[in-house]
């Protein structure tokens, strides 16, 4: 069963960094509400939400880009207060990159460590290792102009990562690069944040990317947190509607709940009464959605073993190699799932729900 | 924005208006000599300017060179603007370099060489050959607003409709153009400006004409008279509000008041500051 | 000509070009070259013979007094452009950090020596700068002076006074669309990575302002070399530049061929000082990171 545990490991390392109520207004519009979070020691934790959520606020107000309008930002136990970017141990990696165009590769990542008037020696060596940590070894004589998006970002992150600070922040770093180089990149900054134990703060707008990244995934909406947790229970449990139906894929069915009991509830919908696990506060006669991933619909001959069985048109079946993707139309409901082969469209087909992979929780 | 920078900006505005302010004060002064200490408020240099036919045709005259002037300079640096901001071509920095030409070349060797040009054909002084030579000297600067202005457009609205069926000349009027008006306006008022300014050109070229600067000067070597002040002081007047009313004009339009580079950032102006610190 | 279908030659824009190109071909190219011809010729009694003749150019190489001339013209454009880049650096600093109101009202100020006319700009600074001008009647009332000061006018002095007015816009107009173009996230990115406002200004916006810096300087130092009215009518005996004389030639002693001469001799100086700066800035690093690289 799935528990809501923090990522292993977790319970025994601090508290890097902590906000408390804190939040952003520009004149009258409220970018950022009343946030708390916690970020523990080591971790990687992505903002997740959409266009306009707060979340890259946040991240600008960590940096001390923004100032905060209300409450307060914590490092290792010191409030930041209105401490100045440069004064802050924490490091940015922009979307832009930001690479100053000017100056090499070399002269890039020596930076930080060259207006703090390091060694030479020393800044030789860190500036190697830097290198080396993101694959750029042999482009230190290189100008930012000449290198792709993927080798600009490698570089942006070693510039970032070379005075070692406490926290690096990521604004959507891989935003701009193809897919290919974007999937290659996601495994490398996990690997990378592995083996430098420098905690992350993520913001992205891709729940994939999310996902395959995160120790913690933080969601957010109009500028407060909607749900937080492992990237497994953001998956299957979403706290409501928006957040499952921000993961995508799942189908969302809106009814009202009739029996709760022991983590388990009964929704009445356009699909009829259908039990599956339920989240810890819901209550008789609400208002409720059962979410409907798309690993929990299944089409064709497991369907005779599900525990819900609806008869339902096929819309569409769009082959995916190897297997096909799946739009049933269930009188007027549109759930979506795999088949291993294709199906017929406009023939009429046997649905099977699997509840234990279901999910009922508020609207 | 720091104390000193402030006062800094303040110092050189005052340098800046410094002439001016002068200009105006005597415009104003009851004398006719001009200076301190002054001698009283008076407006009639202002009563005495407008019965001096000589100033006042002389304003006229400039005037009217100054139309064509603009007309002319604004529509050739439409051209080379366009010409710039199209396909990328080969001879496009030896099209920039003669562009420049103009600028670089001091105004009085450019007439003296033209007078040269001119007289191996017999063509006399007068003010054809003016415009054409202030239209010349004027071309970089017009050019400079309208490619501003142009390179910054979305190439795609153009292509739609040329994709939909318009000829060149048909998606230049109807997209090209009216994202043009403000840069136009702009252009032209600086054409015209610059016209009225000029003096080196005016010297050798006009022959026989008499813009208000050669009358000017002539005064200059003589007698100095306060209703030059007012004349001056009252076209510098009309010119200021002509370049506010043009920048009115540009920000309606949608433009930001500054639009020099390409690339431009969508931060506020405060947030330089803020980040600089 | 052209077909304007679907299939077809459409008349490029590339032809634009044409009209403003032939327009400076005929308006200032091809009297440069009547220039140089004009040099080759000699005057007798007043009259062009148009006979090919060095006389001109070995009296320009010979004499002394013409390569003085064009020195000290060369020397004003040098000295105003370096006092513009000295003063109008910070101006244009102050500018770019404003919000886009008062950037506008700026540049509106910054522009006023451009629309005063030529003449009633050096009119307004004698009234200024003259003995019984505002400096000097200021001067004396609060008592600093007991006499009036004669070097404020018709003195280097002055010349440099007024054409560092003349072309400080061009400076800060140059530098503007440097600044601009930088990349907000890259000062953020350097006071991100620990820099002080100062580190970040030697570091990141002044290597970067490089080209605006050096396109402002070359635009000053052109215009101030060959400026003819200002040093004639503010510098008195110290106003006598390459261009005073070549206006001189021309105009009252009517040598054109001299006048030419002496002008192609000054162009040719003042295009060799412009190369060479040019080539000077090109080495610098961030120069060549943009070549290079081929950034923004």
């Amino acid at each position: 069963m799935l528990e809501d545990v923090a990522p292993t490991g977790q319970e025994t390392r601090p508290v890097l960094l902590r906000t408390r109520g804190l939040g952003k207004s520009f004149g009258t519009s409220v970018a950022v509400k009343a946030v708390d979070l916690e970020v523990t020691e080591g971790t990687f934790v992505t903002l997740l939400g959409p266009s306009g959520c707060g979340k890259t606020t946040i991240l600008r107000m960590v940096a001390g880009f923004e100032t905060i309008s209300r409450g307060s930002i914590e490092l290792d136990g010191r409030d930041l207060g209105a401490l100045p970017p440069e004064r802050r141990p924490v490091n940015t990696v922009f979307q832009s990159y930001a690479l100053f165009p000017h100056m090499t590769v070399h002269d890039n990542v020596a930076f930080s460590l060259s207006i703090r008037r390091q060694p030479k020696s020393d800044i030789e060596r860190r500036v190697r290792q830097a290198l080396e940590a993101v694959e750029m070894g042999g482009f230190a004589k290189r100008y930012p102009g000449e290198l792709s998006g993927g080798q600009q970002q490698r570089v942006a992150i070693a510039r970032a990562i070379i005075s070692e600070p406490r926290l690096l922040l990521l604004d959507e770093p891989l935003s701009a690069l193809d897919r290919k180089m974007r999937e290659h990149m996601q495994v490398e900054l996990k690997d990378l944040q592995r083996r430098l134990g420098i905690t992350f703060i993520y913001v992205t707008h891709d729940q994939e990317e999310a996902f395959a990244l995160s120790d913690l995934i933080v969601v957010m909406s109009n500028g407060e947190i909607v749900q937080q947790g492992r990237p497994d229970v953001i998956y299957s449990r979403p706290a409501n509607g928006f957040v499952a139906d921000f993961i995508g894929g799942a189908a969302i069915i809106h009814g009202t709940v009739t029996t709760v009991a022991e983590g388990r509830a009964t929704l009445d919908g356009p699909l009829g009464a259908i039990e599956a696990p339920c989240a810890a506060d819901l209550k008789p006669a609400v208002a409720a959605i059962l979410t409907l991933r798309l690993d929990s619909v299944v089409i064709g001959e497991e369907a005779a073993s599900a525990a819900e069985r609806r008869k339902g048109v096929v819309r569409h079946c769009i082959y995916q190699g190897g297997r096909s993707l799946v739009e049933i139309d269930v009188g007027g409901v549109t759930l979506r799932g795999w088949s291993d082969r294709p199906v017929p469209v406009g023939g009429e087909t046997t649905v099977g729900i699997l509840t234990e992979r279901a999910w009922i929780t508020h609207g | 924005m720091s104390l000193l920078m402030r006062a800094y900006l303040f110092v050189f505005a005052a340098f800046l208006y410094l002439p001016i302010a002068v200009l105006a004060i005597f415009s104003f002064n009851a004398s006719e000599l001009m200076s301190f200490p002054l001698s009283g408020f008076t407006l009639d240099w202002y009563a005495s300017l407008s019965a001096n036919r000589t100033l006042l045709t002389g304003l006229l005259t400039s005037f009217l060179i100054a139309q064509p002037v603009a007309i002319l300079t604004t529509a050739l640096g439409l051209m080379a603007g366009l010409a710039l901001t199209g396909k990328r071509l080969l001879w496009r920095g030896a099209f920039i370099a003669a562009l420049l030409v103009p600028f670089i070349v001091p105004k009085g060797v450019l007439a003296i060489a033209q007078i040269m040009l001119m007289s191996r054909f017999g063509i006399p002084r007068g003010p054809g050959p003016l415009i054409l030579s202030e239209a010349l000297v004027i071309l970089p600067f017009t050019t400079l607003i309208l490619t501003a202005v142009l390179v910054r457009l979305d190439r795609r609205l153009e292509e739609a409709a040329r994709d939909l069926g318009a000829t060149p000349w048909t998606a230049f009027r109807y997209i090209i153009l009216p994202q043009l008006k403000a840069a136009l306006i702009a252009a032209y008022s600086v054409g015209v400006i610059l016209s009225l300014a000029d003096l080196t050109l005016s010297m050798f070229l006009a022959g026989r004409t008499q813009p208000l600067s050669v009358i000017v000067s002539s005064a200059f070597r003589t007698s100095l008279s306060p209703d030059l002040n007012a004349m001056q002081v009252s076209v510098l007047a009309v010119t200021i509000l002509v370049v506010i009313a043009v920048e009115i004009v540009r920000r309606r339009a949608g433009g930001r008041p500054v639009r020099f580079a390409e690339h431009d950032a969508t931060a506020e102006g405060e947030d330089i500051a803020a980040r600089t610190g | 000509m052209a077909e304007n279908g679907p299939i077809g030659w459409r008349p490029s824009r590339a032809l634009l070009a044409l009209p403003p190109g032939l327009f400076v071909l005929v308006g200032a190219l091809v009297p440069m070259a009547i220039l140089v011809v004009f040099s080759l010729f000699r005057v007798e009694d007043l009259t062009l013979v148009p006979a090919i003749s060095f006389d001109s150019w070995s009296k320009i190489f010979v004499d002394p007094l013409y390569r003085h001339l064009v020195g000290i013209s060369l020397t004003y454009g040098l000295i105003t452009a370096a006092l513009a880049g000295l003063f109008g650096y910070p101006l244009a600093i102050g500018i770019w950090r404003m919000s886009n109101t008062w950037k506008g009202v700026a540049l509106i100020v910054l522009l006023t020596p451009l629309y005063t006319g030529d003449l009633m700009r050096l009119y307004a600074w004698r009234l200024v700068l003259g003995t019984e001008g505002l400096v000097n009647a200021f001067l004396l009332w609060i008592g600093i002076i007991h006499a009036p000061l004669k070097i404020l006018l018709f003195s280097p002095f002055a010349v440099h006074l007024v054409l560092f007015y003349d072309t400080l816009p061009f400076m800060v107009l140059g530098l503007l669309v440097s600044l601009e173009r930088i990349d907000r996230d890259l000062i953020e990115a350097s006071r991100d990575l620990g820099a002080s406002p100062l580190d970040t200004f030697t570091r990141v916006i002044l290597p970067l302002s490089i080209p605006g810096l050096a396109a402002g300087g070359f635009a000053v130092f052109a215009l101030a070399a060959g400026d003819l009215l200002t040093p004639q009518l503010m510098g008195g005996t110290s106003g006598v530049t390459a261009m005073a004389m070549i206006d001189n030639l021309f105009g009252t002693a009517f040598d054109w061929p001299m006048a030419s001469a002496l002008a192609v001799a000054l162009l040719v100086s003042l295009l060799a000082c412009l190369v060479i700066l040019g080539l000077a800035v090109s080495r610098l690093p961030p120069v060549q990171a943009v070549l290079r690289g081929g950034a923004r």
